[in-house]
């Protein structure tokens, strides 16, 4: 018999809380109120605060995208929700200043060492503010800006003021406005005209507090010329009760810019993650979206790139494992807007058990333009009689001038594959493992280095007694 | 992405209650059965709310194209369809609707809850089985397994009148037919809208060939909503050859209610000025070890805009299932657009599905290759797209369907061939 789960991922890692006391807290529940409250807190600038005002009136006014996204986001009750947690509003510089629980979450879950080892710079996101933020100091000198939304926007308002909101509109899904409305933490990162930065800066985001929200809104920036790697990771205790995360993501590449940007995303089973990310791609910049989503109850996202200028080219690859009670709901937007641009998107989904996992695309091309190209493959692979998957690609083409091509496939791991490998000796549990790596090896490779190291961190995959 | 425009549904009288009872009143002769059916029927239009007509299944149609607003009648049901066919066996029935409710009611009885493809144009197909007016009837018995042939022509009404066809095939277990379906209007400037629901039953063993070719009047609106369930071991070979109109909804769909059931399902549509075809299709494994194929190619010129969506979906029953569904587009123009939405929808996990799309353009070097050989621009892109449309073309079993079908695709190109 076919072993239930051939997949071992470590969940368990991130399954640990310590009782915290905060300083701020705005209460359970939304309202106008608990909107000022945090705005007072940042001690924010009228704009943000008539911002998030605005954008609180929107979400009210959006209704739940339901007539297309699954059911399971009515169970989402925003009035149990806490908005805002936080022990202070400045992240310390040094590893010593941060408070001993937090301090002891992030070591457990191995962040210092993981900045020793390779990153240019680090963030620790607890609740709602950073803990830690720090970059090494020859960036800084080059005038890279690494610091949370709250620093970003009181700090630097000249650079962060022009993109913010800009490529994320506030209206653009009911999501987005409740970040909009409640946002908090993130990183804001500007990179100055070719400048490379050759070690990725990481951010790492911790819920630790039950019903809490988690809305932290990102932004980067990389001016001409200058290319940058940000990695997120995501973890969250297990609650009985369910946890929201609702991130935006903004990226501006300028002109001949490159920006990649990873996630791993190991939320615990009962975290909805509904993340808007969305990449603006001037012209002959390149935007990579690698994306990796292992947890979380249900995770809707779609990372975006829109090419506005000539020969820019977004790509996004995407891994997803949705195991029993997990709906991985993820895909890709490319919209063309600038003549010879061009999109690539791979995505490659597992389910297990009763998981479900779908892929959902939108690729636009309208017909004013010249030789856009796109290329699209998904490819599902379903384990067990239980599991399913689901694919909703939009392509939209207009024009004679373009070419655009999508493939899907949807398989189980053969027999014969099963068979060839028993045939040398191993057991039917090992073929499967061996052939699930294989299916998702394809894409792993494709990842830098540095990332592969934290990706074998967070997903062990257990191939036990495999072969030489 | 839905289009917001607001569907007024008043606009027609075909939407009045009065209308309704009118129609009622005359049609008070016919078996009870079909008078409920009706009533219901109107029933459910009546309650169908905006909502529901921006939803998905809508995606990317300029829905305001799809209206009844300027069509107050119903077209006189004695000119459409017209039976060409040549049939020495008696027990073969095969007649137009009207005769079969005045005679044997009780065949179109066991079709009374019949469902529809549900893939969207409830509006119509709610409007089809209220008031529809004529259409087909076919009942293979079973022990023909000699191939039949069947031609028919709809006839698309003339302008301002709507005429509503509701069309039931029957294949007994292991009877064969070919059916031929034209749709063709004699009056050429006609905006007359057609709405075609028809409902296949085909029995175990039994083979359907069905040839369906629409060459409308330019400025008609069509709409064919086609339902096909096929029990085990069936085989249903259906090929769609879409040319005219100005505008199309076309809904297909195949259930695969029982093992060994194959449902291939081939159309092509050659657009040009600015027409529009809206096709939905939807492959339902519902049964283990059944296979469906779906290929669709269009061919967009100038300013027309077509939108394929196609769903597979295997139901956790269905294991062993194969089912395949591409779909390939040539725009010839800057202004024309093609829309995909390939879908699928997998519960079982012994499954192999796929589906491709692709858009594109003329291969440019055929393109040279034939414009350095003397042959005009014109005449070039319309022999590459004929070779794009052959692979359908290929599947029609009668050379002369075949060639009639070659010509109405050259005509698009203000191209006569002698092919």
């Amino acid at each position: 018999m076919i072993n239930p789960n051939p997949i071992e991922v470590d969940r368990e890692k991130g399954n640990f809380h310590y009782n915290t006391d905060y300083e701020f807290d705005a209460g359970v529940g939304l309202s106008e109120d608990v909107v000022k409250y945090i705005s007072d807190v940042k001690g924010e600038d009228n704009w943000i605060k008539d911002f998030r005002i605005k954008a609180l009136k929107t979400f009210e006014k959006k209704r739940m995208p339901t007539h297309w996204a699954t059911k399971d986001l009515e169970n989402i009750d925003f009035d149990v929700i806490r908005y805002y947690l936080s022990k202070g509003q400045m992240p310390s510089r040094s590893w010593e200043e941060v408070p001993d629980d937090v301090k002891q979450t992030f070591e457990r879950l191995g962040i210092p060492e993981q900045e020793r080892k390779f990153l240019a710079g680090v963030e620790a996101q607890f609740d709602s503010e950073a803990a830690y933020s720090r970059m090494k100091d020859d960036l800084a000198e080059k005038g890279v800006i690494f610091v949370g939304s709250t620093e970003g926007l009181k700090d630097h308002p000249e650079i962060f003021k022009k993109w913010f909101g800009k490529v994320i509109p506030t209206s653009d899904n009911k999501f987005s406005a409740l970040n909009s409305a409640v946002f908090s933490g993130g990183s804001f990162i500007y990179v100055p005209p070719g400048v490379k930065l050759e070690q990725p800066l990481q951010a790492y985001f911790r819920i630790n507090a039950e019903n809490f929200g988690q809305f932290e809104r990102t932004l980067i920036i990389a001016d001409e010329g200058a290319e940058i790697t940000y990695m997120e990771g995501c973890t969250a205790p297990k609650f009985e009760t369910s946890t929201l995360h609702s991130a935006v993501v903004e990226l501006v590449a300028l002109k001949g810019a490159k920006i990649q940007y990873i996630t791993v995303q190991n939320w615990s089973n009962n975290v909805f993650n509904l993340v808007t990310k969305r990449a603006m791609a001037h012209e002959e910049s390149e935007v990579r979206w690698i994306d990796c989503n292992i947890g979380s109850r249900l995770t809707m996202k779609y990372p975006g790139v829109v090419l506005r200028g000539r020969k820019a080219r977004g790509e996004v690859l995407s891994i997803a494992l949705a195991n029993d009670g997990q709906h991985q709901d993820t895909g890709a937007k490319m919209v063309h807007a600038a003549d010879e641009t061009s999109s690539n998107v791979i995505s490659k989904s597992v389910s297990i058990g009763e998981g479900r996992s779908t892929y959902r695309g939108l690729v636009q091309m309208p017909g004013h333009l010249k030789q856009c190209k796109n290329n699209t493959e998904c490819d599902a692979l379903l384990i067990n009689s239980d599991s399913q998957t689901d694919t909703y690609p939009a392509i939209t083409v207009q024009g004679e001038d373009h070419s655009v091509q999508h493939e899907a496939s949807v398989s189980k791991v053969s027999a014969e594959q099963i068979f060839y490998m028993q045939q040398r000796g191993l057991s039917e549990a090992d073929a499967m493992s061996m052939c699930v790596n294989g299916f998702v090896n394809d894409l792993i490779r494709e990842f830098p280095m540095e990332y592969s190291v934290e990706l074998k961190r967070l997903i062990d995959m257990e191939m036990e007694g495999s072969v030489g | 992405m839905i289009t917001e425009e607001k569907i007024k549904s008043s606009d027609s009288k075909l939407f009045t209650k009065e209308h309704f009872e009118n129609f009622s009143a005359q049609h008070s002769w016919e078996p009870g059965w079909l008078v409920d059916s009706r009533k219901e029927s109107w029933e459910k239009f009546t309650l169908i709310e905006e909502d529901d007509l921006k939803n998905e299944k809508w995606r990317f149609s300029p829905r305001s194209r799809f209206g009844f607003s300027n069509h107050q009648n119903l077209a006189n049901s004695a000119l459409s369809p017209i039976f060409k066919y040549n049939l020495d066996a008696e027990d073969i029935i095969c007649d137009s609707v009207d005769n079969i409710l005045l005679e044997q009611p009780e065949l179109i009885s066991s079709f009374a809850n019949a469902s529809g493809p549900n893939l969207g144009a409830s509006q119509a197909y709610r409007l089809t089985n209220t008031y529809f007016n004529n259409g087909f009837f076919i009942k293979i018995p079973s022990r023909h397994n000699e191939s039949f042939r069947i031609e028919i022509n709809h006839n698309l009404p003339s302008s301002n009148e709507v005429s509503f066809h509701r069309n039931f095939v029957s294949l007994e277990d292991f009877a064969e037919l070919t059916l031929v379906e034209t749709f063709s209007g004699d009056k050429p400037e006609s905006n007359g809208i057609l709405s075609n629901l028809t409902h296949f039953k085909i029995g175990k063993g039994a083979k359907l060939n069905r040839i369906l070719i629409q060459n409308n009047p330019d400025k008609s609106t069509f709409y064919n909503l086609e339902n096909f369930d096929l029990h085990a071991n069936s085989s249903v070979v259906n090929v769609e050859c879409y040319t005219g109109s100005s505008e199309s909804r076309i809904e297909t769909k195949g259930n695969l209610l029982e093992p060994g059931s194959s449902f291939e399902n081939f159309t092509f549509i050659s657009a040009k000025s600015e027409q529009l075809f809206d096709q939905r299709t939807e492959q339902h494994h519902i049964a283990p070890h059944c296979t469906s194929n779906l290929l669709c190619k269009n061919v967009l010129q100038d300013e027309a805009k077509s939108i394929f969506s196609g769903l597979i979906r295997v139901d956790p029953e269905a294991q062993e299932t194969n089912a395949l569904q591409t779909n390939r587009n040539l725009l010839l123009s800057k202004e024309a657009e093609a829309d995909s939405l390939p879908g699928l929808e997998i519960l079982a996990n012994d499954v192999r599905c796929t589906h491709g799309a692709t858009t594109s353009r003329l291969n440019q070097e055929e393109l040279f290759y034939l414009l350095s050989r003397g042959i005009e621009k014109r005449s070039a892109e319309s022999l590459i797209s004929l070779g794009f449309l052959e692979e359908i073309i290929d599947k029609i079993p009668d050379e002369d369907l075949a060639t009639k079908t070659r010509n109405l695709v050259c005509s698009h190109f203000n191209y006569s061939s002698h092919l």
